[in-house]
């Protein structure tokens, strides 16, 4: 639908023959649609996404004035206040993320984890390959392992916080907050393990990267993503049970748009093609990822307050 | 009758499609001959598949809004009806491969995107299945529904445009209404749009009132 109010509205410019006709089968979709105006449906789509973050009131409101029912007595309950909701804070935002981090540097497992994981299945590659040189084959490989390392890395990102704490958290942080803080870390935490599997490869298997700019580009970009795709799903997959065989199962179709792209753009990089062509590819990676974070930012409140 | 009429409109558009979509003269072209008639059926069931998706993906937001559970039955059950519609769709798209490109399935972006939109949809019931309780069930669906429809268009009608596809109205290629459709065939194609897709909102229909009914015997409550 988006491509056609898009296409509709250029072709009233230009075309003039057999007008009624055109726009029908505009709206039908199924026309050729020049490249261009396809950057256009998903920057328009991304759009549509962001706006929805600014206008979609907060759920908790109604969910707290439900619960405040069922216990009959709505006045003369003071202390929670069902149409309290704290704001939005940059500072407490700054918290949530140093606690991710203390907890991290504390605990050790997360990080030591992943990177036994991805050091283990770069040294099999290793032995099964000796050395790639088809350029294909190490991409399909680096990204594989890339993937498996996130689904693990994020899948672990609400293990720590225990019921009783997530009530605690709940009246004290804006639920946009929390999950704000938990995809910057995790994005953080994955563009992390993403250069160390770059440096493992190159180390043992050897890296035809030609164009380094673009490919860590490409890195922190894809990180930014996956975390924000997986953070999500590692929510719903905790309140849904908490098996590593949901997020693993829910997360991986949803996370082949922005693989495909990523996939293609390093390629691209690998064989060292000049940016013009990559830029494309990247500015549709780059909306891929305001997209996918949007959603997640705009959804998880509905989560969080269960 | 009244509020039937739409049924039996239905089935007479279907009936319609059917016997004129293999009966009525069609352009000649190359390659594509007879399999042109393909677009009565293949295009209008991905139309019907979509509408229905659409449909989901409005009551799931409605859901997460004023957690009505006949909001998340609508949800559930549309994206089942859009599933089977999918199934359909891949059918009778394979069918037109094996006599145009030559093989059942190739490599190709828009039928990539498609079967990673059948696992996405697949993962949906597992996950709905998984959960117990039926609010935090309607609640946590609801919101996996709300990603998956996105990604879902950025996969079957964005990607497959920006990059090389085989398939007609991507990636370059011309779509079959730039040339191919003429008089004739828009006499049979645009009923066949509506007709399935009311087929599509009519077994939605009927699923949607199966299951409330359930509910009600069930619970003993109005839905």
């Amino acid at each position: 639908m988006l491509q056609c109010h898009q296409s509709s509205r250029k072709d009233a410019e230009s075309a003039k023959s057999a007008e009624g006709e055109r726009i029908f089968s505009l709206l039908l979709g199924i026309v050729n649609l020049p490249r261009s105006i396809n950057l256009h449906s998903l920057l328009i789509l991304c759009a549509l996404c962001l706006c929805a973050t600014q206008r979609v009131k907060h759920p908790s409101m109604s969910i707290s004035a439900e619960s405040v029912k069922i216990c009959g007595r709505p006045s003369r309950i003071s202390l929670i206040n069902p149409y309290f909701c704290p704001a939005l804070n940059f500072h407490h935002f700054i918290l949530l993320l140093k606690k991710e981090f203390d907890i991290e540097f504390r605990q050790k497992t997360a990080i030591n984890g992943i990177l036994l994981f991805v050091l283990s299945t770069v040294f099999i590659s290793y032995l099964a390959f000796q050395h790639i040189i088809e350029p294909s084959l190490w991409n399909a490989l680096f990204w594989i392992i890339l993937l498996f390392g996130a689904i693990i890395t994020v899948s672990k990102s609400f293990l720590n916080e225990q019921k009783g704490r997530m009530l605690y958290n709940y009246f004290l942080y804006n639920p946009r907050t929390v999950i704000l803080s938990k995809i910057v870390y995790n994005s953080i935490l994955l563009t992390v393990v993403s250069f160390v599997t770059l440096f493992l490869f190159s180390v043992f298997i050897g890296s035809p990267v030609q164009d380094l700019g673009v490919f860590s580009l490409v890195l922190f970009l894809a990180s930014f993503g996956f975390s924000s795709i997986l953070t999500l799903m590692a929510g719903i997959s905790i309140k849904a049970g908490g098996s590593f065989t949901l997020t693993a199962i829910l997360s991986f179709p949803l996370t082949v748009p922005l693989l495909l792209v990523a996939i293609k753009v390093s390629k691209y990089a690998i064989d060292g093609l000049a940016f013009s062509v990559c830029s494309q590819y990247l500015l549709v990676l780059l909306l891929l990822n305001i997209i996918v974070g949007a959603l997640s930012y705009l959804l998880f409140p509905y989560l969080w307050s269960d | 009758m009244a509020k039937n009429w739409w049924k039996i409109l239905a089935v007479l558009l279907v009936l319609y499609t059917i016997v004129a979509g293999f009966l009525l003269p069609v352009p000649a072209r190359v390659i594509l001959n007879e399999t042109i008639r393909n677009l009565y059926f293949h295009v209008p069931i991905w139309f019907a598949m979509m509408l229905l998706m659409s449909v989901s993906v409005y009551s799931s937001i409605r859901y997460l809004g004023k957690s009505r559970i006949k909001n998340d039955i609508i949800a559930v059950q549309t994206a089942h009806t859009g599933i089977i519609f999918s199934i359909l769709g891949i059918l009778t798209g394979m069918l037109w491969a094996r006599y145009t490109w030559g093989t059942w399935w190739t490599t190709d972006t828009k039928l990539n995107g498609v079967a990673i939109t059948f696992l996405i949809y697949t993962a949906y019931f597992i996950l709905r299945s998984s959960i117990e309780d039926e609010q935090k069930k309607a609640r946590i669906s609801a919101i996996y529904n709300v990603f998956a429809y996105v990604m879902m268009i950025v996969f079957i009608m964005v990607l497959p445009r920006m990059q090389a596809s085989l398939h007609p109205g991507n990636g370059g290629n011309p779509g079959f209404n730039s040339y191919d459709l003429d008089s004739t065939m828009r006499m049979v194609f645009y009923p066949a749009v509506i007709a399935w897709m009311l087929m599509g909102a009519w077994i939605a229909q009927v699923k949607i009132r199966i299951e409330v009914l359930s509910k009600k015997i069930l619970y003993d409550e109005t839905v």
